[in-house]
């Protein structure tokens, strides 16, 4: 059987991608929310940089971890 | 109509990020570079999501009338087109799976994998389109765009 027929080898990949969409699918949301979501002043303005923050941690921590995995294992 | 050509629009864009992100996910098979490839692959798709998500919100809006403005929330409508798609996508990948097993190898998991990853894909996918299609409604309604009621002070 050809392997791009092989329904399940594509269920496996979809499986196995989900630990990066997953993470970059909230870290994009959190990024595309705190740079242009409503502007308000204020301490309001601090939050939306921290939610920036931690966007960009979530899109960075999944290419990270797999990376140490592969040089540390 | 409008509406309805959305939902069909955003089931269709479900169903294809569902089997792009298969098809990406099997360059991570290969060797590291392919796995950076496949990682790569996929934040563009999410991003594409978002984008996606703010167009189908901007055109659903486009035609809205002063008087029918107010209390829908398009975003959420938009989002959950993109989750249809992606869960009728699931759908038919779990019935490929069924049909290339046969009967006596059938397990569980078999019967399990295309609801499951339909189910869990459609919130992945349809996360970045609610929030790129409810940002675009935000800048509509607080910009007075098309008569539309402001929302935001």
């Amino acid at each position: 059987m050809d392997f791009f027929t092989s329904w399940d080898i594509l269920g496996i990949s979809l499986v196995l991608s989900l630990r990066f969409l997953g993470p970059f699918a909230l870290g994009v949301s959190l990024i595309a929310w705190a740079a242009f979501g409503p502007s308000r002043s204020g301490t309001r303005r601090r939050s939306s940089l921290l939610i920036l923050l931690l966007g960009v941690l979530m899109c960075v921590a999944p290419v990270v971890l797999f990376l140490a995995t592969d040089i540390l294992g | 109509m409008r509406r309805f050509s959305v939902f069909v629009v955003g089931a269709a864009v479900g169903v294809a990020l569902l089997l792009c992100s298969a098809f990406a996910g099997l360059l991570g098979f290969a060797s590291v570079e392919g796995a950076a490839l496949s990682a790569f692959l996929l934040f563009a798709l999410v991003a594409a999501d978002v984008v996606i998500g703010g167009l189908l919100a901007r055109f659903l809006l486009s035609g809205t009338g002063p008087s029918r403005g107010g209390g829908r929330s398009e975003g959420l409508f938009v989002g959950g087109s993109l989750f249809a798609g992606a869960f009728a996508g699931g759908l038919l990948l779990g019935a490929m799976i069924l049909l290339d097993t046969p009967p006596a190898a059938r397990t569980l998991y078999d019967f399990s994998a295309g609801p499951g990853l339909g189910l869990v894909y459609g919130m992945v996918l349809g996360v970045p389109a609610v929030v790129g299609a409810t940002l675009v409604e935000l800048r509509f309604y607080s910009s007075g765009g098309d008569n539309a009621p402001r929302r935001l002070s």
